[in-house]
């Protein structure tokens, strides 16, 4: 998700608000009377063709924008090419094989993994829900170490985003005892 | 002065860091968007027939406007409506949409955490220093202060001094990015029993 | 009559349908990435005239912890080689190239003593 389409996301909604709320606003200045204005009237044929071409251009940049959106998300986590063929590795190998490794810690509830391409190069989030009350430090060189012999594993350094969570179930479990 | 993390971190962590931290609006655009084209195709349409003579699918354009430029009560109930939900989506478009979460130093990985789990971790240094138990000890994690609630047992001191440099150093530990205050609040009121 | 499976001729040497073709070359990969055949997923295509077999399922593979193991990538060029050869060798096929995309691990379990 590039900056610039974060940008667009919020101009989009902020277009789609001014325009509720110019509506908004003509509707219940009709009622007030508030600003002297004009009253739209009948629709003549050329304000017909105009609403319709602008509907439907408005229509196909919505689709075209909403299809732009999720990209980035990939399956493939390593992918190799020679002349006897290809090897690619999924993000789901990283997730099982971390997933595994991170087992021993206690504090550790969930480990899930997706891969995205960030600028061509893909990269592994991590996303780990933690026990209330964790031991965050642990939890992260946990993680850091199991990442570590992923790298000796895949024979190779994918850039990996860590995210560690508060898991809802987990902050409702019943009280921890901390030892 | 605090450091910006994701700006002195390796490239490829510098926009992750970034896109992690904030809300993209992706959900929120495609609601929106696919309403408006719900409402949009069926203005085009009914535009369409309009022009040729035909039949109205639902409401004639001509209608429409009419509808708009005299609400009855009907049209000034709606009106109000969409009026407050422009205002929420202005919010929506506006707010700065930065996630609770922290962003914490790593030679290896981009980390960011949950402020729930930062406070955890407050409440876990608390918890040892104090030996109390967890459920008298809550944290509330904001971008730049980390707040420990103690709750005391009656007739028990709590060396609020020691807990509050447990809890400095766990978060030292940890090192979240912008870095946080901590502070330790003793509940005036205790708790009698342990 | 049609018979419903079409007769694959490889180099004139052996007829194999292509769905007995298919179980062969499954099994192998199967065999050769430790797990079982029903987790292998293999679309043949042509490559030229050549077979090109794509292979996708799970691999079993030590815990990341495990001392002194070859890297994955290795370990898949290494079943890649097998399974070519296999296939040749046991179906008879001129092999074109091969993929091999490998979707899980399944990690072996360390086995407590005592």
């Amino acid at each position: 998700m590039t900056n610039s389409n974060r940008a667009l996301n919020r101009l989009i909604i902020a277009l789609i608000a001014l325009a509720l709320i110019v509506i908004a606003a003509w509707m219940l200045n009709r009622v007030t009377g508030l600003v002297a204005i004009d009253a739209l009237g009948e629709p003549d044929k050329t304000a017909l063709w105009i609403a319709a071409g602008a509907s439907l251009a408005l229509v196909v940049a919505s689709i075209s924008w909403i299809a732009t959106r999720g990209r980035g998300h990939t399956r493939t986590l390593l992918a190799a090419n020679d002349d006897e063929g290809t090897g690619t590795i999924e993000a789901r190998v990283a997730a099982d094989l971390i997933s595994d490794d991170l087992s021993r810690v206690p504090d550790i509830v969930d480990v899930s993994a997706h891969a995205f391409l960030v600028r061509g190069q893909a990269t592994l989030e991590l996303t780990v829900t933690t026990r209330r009350a964790a031991d965050v430090r642990l939890v992260v060189d946990s993680v850091g170490r199991a990442v570590a012999a992923l790298d000796r594993t895949l024979d190779s350094r994918i850039p990996v985003l860590l995210h560690v969570a508060s898991g809802v179930r987990a902050n409702l479990a019943r009280e921890q005892r901390v030892r | 002065m605090s450091t910006d993390l994701a700006s002195s971190a390796a490239a490829p962590y510098r926009r992750v860091l970034r896109r992690s931290q904030h809300r993209s609006r992706s959900t929120a655009v495609v609601i929106a968007l696919v309403a408006l084209i719900v409402v949009l195709a069926w203005v085009g349409t009914e535009s369409v027939l309009a022009v040729f003579g035909l039949a109205p699918l639902l409401v004639a354009p001509a209608a429409l406007l009419h509808f708009i430029d005299n609400p009855d009560s009907i049209g000034t109930a709606a009106a109000s409506a969409l009026a407050l939900l422009g205002v929420v989506l202005v919010a929506v478009a506006l707010s700065p949409g930065r996630r609770a979460r922290h962003a914490l130093p790593d030679d290896r990985m981009a980390v960011v955490i949950d402020d729930g789990v930062l406070a955890g971790a407050m409440v876990r240094a608390a918890v040892r220093e104090s030996r109390l138990p967890a459920s008298r000890v809550t944290a509330v994690v904001s971008r730049r202060q980390g707040t420990v609630t103690v709750v005391p047992t009656s007739g028990s001191l709590v060396n609020a001094a020691a807990i509050t440099r447990a809890v400095e150093t766990a978060v030292a530990a940890l090192d979240p990015q912008p870095q946080i205050r901590a502070t330790v609040n003793v509940s005036e009121r205790g708790v009698v029993g342990s | 009559m049609t018979t419903p499976d079409s007769l694959v001729e490889v180099a004139g040497r052996v007829s194999v349908t292509s769905r007995a073709l298919e179980r062969t070359i499954t099994a192998i990969s199967a065999a050769r990435l430790g797990v079982a055949a029903g987790e292998i997923k293999i679309r043949l295509t042509d490559d030229s005239g050549l077979l090109s077999v794509a292979v996708s399922g799970p691999v079993r593979i030590s815990p990341l912890a495990s001392e002194g193991n070859e890297s994955l990538p290795a370990k898949i060029r290494a079943a890649r080689s097998e399974i070519r050869d296999d296939v040749t060798r046991i179906a008879g096929a001129h092999v074109g190239t091969v993929g091999v995309t490998i979707t899980r691990a399944l990690v072996l379990e360390k086995r407590r003593v005592g």
